[in-house]
């Protein structure tokens, strides 16, 4: 039995205030795409699809980092010898004092277990969405002190040259997209998130950290574009672009409340990983506290019915045993697992 | 790898940097192919000093032409089948300020284009929460078919206010209109610490904070406006220049301050210039201290 999407609005309308108004807004065009969407990820099952997510603890971003990461890769057992990688980090501003960017330790480790498990070769490429110099950024976020030779690994997306993509799966007024050839052409886009709420969508992790493969130096900053046709909608359709990821979200410090830039840190303590960006998101979500059949880009891309518990297969730590709640603005308090 | 060395503010020596990384084909790039923002902005500042570099600007000037589209904009680049705003604003200003070349079409496109802000949601959302950012809705977007941000907006006025001083023309009237329009919007996204952030100054009812490279750009593009308005804007120019870790940032300040005659204290480290826009912005930034400004009309 499908649940009537409309229902949850009826708390918020009934009071009538300004902000309420302002959140009915987009969950009333949210509720009616959910529905939609629903059905749309029921009728799309991926017989074979590896929903193993692993749920890892890890206290901080120490030495210890390295093994973590080589061993969390390792057991997930994906073809790595030989293969091109491009490591998909989040870095979105300058301010190093809040836990906005992707930690660069984690990004290190991630470069380090890759070389070591046989890849041909490992890049690492942002295209930020808000300000323009992403390298600029990865320096100010001490990347360029981390890693060695960052400069020659690092690709900045929003400057790379594109191919205009014809979208499997277009959205509103989106049917296709100009895309980094660096992202197109690697056989293996790894995708390293912050755990973070959002203001707008709830939680962005690893499949929302795909707007930054799409180019400011065509679309502009922000990309507006993906806004337009709806965020919900350019996730998924991102999404189907890319269907060969691995997601290693780190969320040894995340961010809760308004996220994803003006949050504040939480220590979550706690690596989430797996070749299914959907089972991952949907297990980080849990992770955080929220209900991930209540973020609407979960619901539909979960082709495998990954929104619920039951079809996430975990291996490592178990969600109880890391759970940890994360503060979210007032209009998502709906979304919370009860 | 940096074009120019951390301290190493631009001066003319470091026009020939830029010269050297033109690419076969007459323009500039971030890799091997062209793009029209770096080709303008080299450009405009190679034609600072334009004697010595003359082949590599005609080469340049030949790159732009080429590139503009039937519809009278530029793509961000050839590959793109689509014209945008802010490169069509920096083509244009290149081309305006370089060759005095009417550009008709080019300004009647960047006419045509206004932010699109229509959306049910979003007027709802403008008609419910009044302390959201107002304005005329009359700036313009990066992208065809988005909304107005302040980055495109104030690339648009300084292109369309250089051509309406050197080419007078029958559009002149609704140059003046549309510059008017942008110069309000502008004004209405300030953020409180009075520089800008990309759009809204308040999203979700929470104050943004200004970002130095947006700042910088929206300066330019408030040239008529009176000093003591923008007082508390050139003071938070100066304070996130020194703050700044970004070299495009910097120079976007550097150049918008010389614009509304304000010096900058010397010395202090200089970021490590990326590519060859930070290294020409730089240069067009110097040029103007010096009393040659081409974003000026």
């Amino acid at each position: 039995m499908m649940e009537n999407p409309f229902t949850q609005l009826t708390p918020q309308l009934t009071q009538l205030t300004r902000r309420s108004l302002l959140a009915a807004v987009p969950v009333a065009a949210g509720g009616a795409t959910l529905w939609v969407s629903r059905r749309m990820a029921r009728d799309s099952y991926r017989p074979g699809l590896d929903t193993h997510v692993s749920i890892s603890r890890v206290a901080d971003y120490g030495q210890g980092l390295f093994d973590d990461v080589r061993r969390i890769v390792a057991e997930h057992r994906i073809a790595v010898k030989g293969k091109r990688i491009l490591l998909k980090p989040n870095l979105v501003e300058f301010n190093v004092d809040a836990p906005i960017n992707t930690h660069p330790r984690v990004v290190h480790a991630a470069l380090e277990a890759f070389r070591s498990l046989g890849a041909a070769d490992v890049r690492i490429g942002e295209g930020s969405g808000h300000r323009r110099g992403s390298l600029d950024m990865a320096d100010a976020a001490g990347y360029l002190d981390e890693i060695p030779g960052f400069e020659k690994l690092f690709t900045d997306l929003n400057f790379d040259e594109v191919t205009r993509v014809r979208l499997p799966r277009p959205a509103i007024g989106l049917k296709s997209l100009y895309l980094p050839n660096t992202a197109l052409a690697c056989d293996l886009l790894v995708s390293l998130p912050k755990m973070k709420t959002h203001h707008w969508v709830a939680a962005t992790l690893a499949m929302k950290n795909l707007f930054g493969l799409v180019p400011g130096g065509v679309y502009g900053w922000p990309k507006n574009l993906l806004h337009w046709s709806g965020i919900p909608e350019s996730i998924a359709a991102l999404h189907a672009v890319f269907p060969r990821q691995f997601c290693l979200v780190d969320g040894i410090v995340g961010m809760e409340g308004n996220g994803p830039i003006q949050g504040t840190g939480k220590a979550a303590g706690v690596l989430v990983a797996g070749s299914d960006p959907v089972g991952v998101d949907a297990t980080a979500c849990r992770v955080m506290g929220l209900d991930p059949g209540k973020v609407s880009y979960l619901a539909m891309t979960a082709s495998n019915g990954q929104t619920r518990e039951e079809n996430v297969k975990q291996i490592g730590g178990t969600i109880q045993s890391v759970a940890t709640r994360f503060a979210v603005v007032r209009e998502f308090e709906s979304l919370r697992i009860a | 790898m940096p074009i120019n060395k951390p301290g190493e503010a631009a001066s003319p020596p470091v026009l020939s940097p830029i010269a050297v990384r033109q690419l076969p084909d007459g323009g500039w790039g971030y890799g091997r192919d062209a793009w029209t923002e770096p080709t303008a902005l080299a450009l405009l500042a190679l034609s600072t000093e334009a004697g010595e570099h003359m082949r590599s600007v005609r080469a340049g000037i030949d790159w732009l032409r080429r590139a503009r589209r039937p519809d009278g904009g530029w793509p961000p680049n050839p590959r793109v089948d689509q014209s945008v705003t802010w490169a069509t604003s920096l083509a244009l200003l290149t081309l305006t300020t370089v060759t005095g070349e009417p550009c008709t079409s080019s300004v009647q496109w960047l006419l045509d284009i206004s932010g699109r802000e229509g959306g049910l949601a979003l007027r709802l959302m403008r008609l419910f929460h009044k302390d959201e950012d107002r304005g005329g809705f009359e700036g313009w977007p990066w992208y065809p078919g988005t909304a107005a941000w302040v980055a495109p907006t104030a690339m648009a006025i300084g292109a369309l206010e250089k051509t309406r001083a050197s080419q007078p023309s029958h559009m002149d009237r609704r140059i003046r209109e549309r510059v008017e329009l942008g110069r309000d919007f502008l004004m209405a996204r300030r953020c409180l610490d009075g520089g800008w952030n990309h759009g809204s100054s308040r999203p979700l009812g929470h104050e943004a904070e200004s970002y130095a490279e947006t700042t910088g750009v929206a300066l330019l593009g408030l040239t008529g406006v009176p000093r003591e308005a923008l007082e508390p804007s050139l003071r938070r120019a100066e304070v996130e220049f020194a703050a700044s870790r970004s070299a495009q940032g910097r120079a976007w300040l550097r150049l918008a301050l010389a614009t509304h005659g304000r010096g900058i204290a010397s010395g202090g480290s200089e970021p490590a210039g990326r590519d060859v826009t930070d290294v020409a912005l730089n240069a067009i930034a110097q040029a103007a201290r010096r009393g040659r400004n081409v974003f000026l009309a």
